[in-house]
């Protein structure tokens, strides 16, 4: 079966890198996402089995997002991989450490190998 | 995001998976166009906001808006193989985290420098091959 994740970030070509790159290569259903609101409403709707979700982010950020999805039961049990280009060691073992985030994912990634980075980190094997 | 270039995305992923090779370098050639562009928008922005002549303090509200334009063009830049415009991306953000009151001769010194790596075309209107190291 298809597995279905959910990309999250404002910046387009960011979203369409990661969506080109995960279909093709992951060969994964992406949904998109371009705030923390968008992704908040499209999870609950439509369950996908992951959430690769930005951290910098206007209005509602990553860290609120994933706080968001933690309080509500449909989405509780998604698993959230951060993407940031944050780069001091502390950020980052903080954003890993949020309820319901898996790993953390640098900016700038290698868009041809994102899809293995995140099915090592969500354990899935192809 | 214009729909007449080619391999302009469909809404969400639906369809990708099915491309074979040939498709698939013209699908990654007409994203990394439009990450091209995205980047020089954004840089385009900078210059605006910014005066390498001038001296002392960004206001607050351009320092902030400035911080997180940098801050999006560290990944996006990278990300679409424009390594010194990331590079420079990641001081503007340094020099803008905190208000020495001395910011605005550097950081518009930093921007000119990313608008002059810049690959060519990248602000044209066709799309190319994927972009590659600026270095």
């Amino acid at each position: 079966m298809t597995r279905r994740i959910l990309v999250v970030d404002d910046d387009d070509a960011i979203r369409e890198i990661a969506t080109v790159t995960l279909s093709v290569v992951g060969g994964w259903d992406v949904l998109t996402a371009s705030s923390g609101t968008e992704a908040v409403t499209r999870a609950g709707a439509e369950r996908p089995e992951a959430v690769l979700l930005d951290v910098m982010m206007p209005g509602l950020d990553g860290p609120g997002t994933v706080e968001r999805l933690q309080a509500h039961e449909a989405t509780r049990h998604i698993p959230v991989i951060l993407l940031t280009a944050k780069v001091q060691p502390s950020e980052r073992e903080r954003f890993a450490t949020l309820p319901g985030v898996l790993g953390v994912i640098a900016k700038p990634f290698d868009p041809m190998t994102l899809a293995d980075q995140m099915s090592d980190l969500l354990g899935w094997t192809s | 995001m214009p729909d007449d270039l080619p391999g302009a995305s469909p809404p969400d992923g639906a369809g990708y998976g099915a491309v074979d090779d040939a498709g698939r370098e013209a699908l990654l050639a007409a994203v990394f166009f439009r990450a091209r562009r995205n980047v020089a928008r954004r840089i385009s922005v900078l210059v605006a906001m910014t005066d390498p002549r001038a001296d002392g303090a960004l206001p607050a509200t351009a320092r902030d808006a400035a911080r997180r334009e940098a801050h999006t063009l560290i990944g996006t830049a990278g990300t679409f193989g424009l390594d010194v415009i990331c590079e420079l991306a990641r001081e503007l953000e340094q020099v803008l985290r905190h208000d020495t009151g001395q910011d605005r001769r550097r950081a518009g010194q930093l921007v000119r420098q990313m608008a002059a790596a810049l690959p060519p075309g990248a602000d044209g209107d066709q799309p190319g091959k994927p972009a590659v190291d600026d270095a």
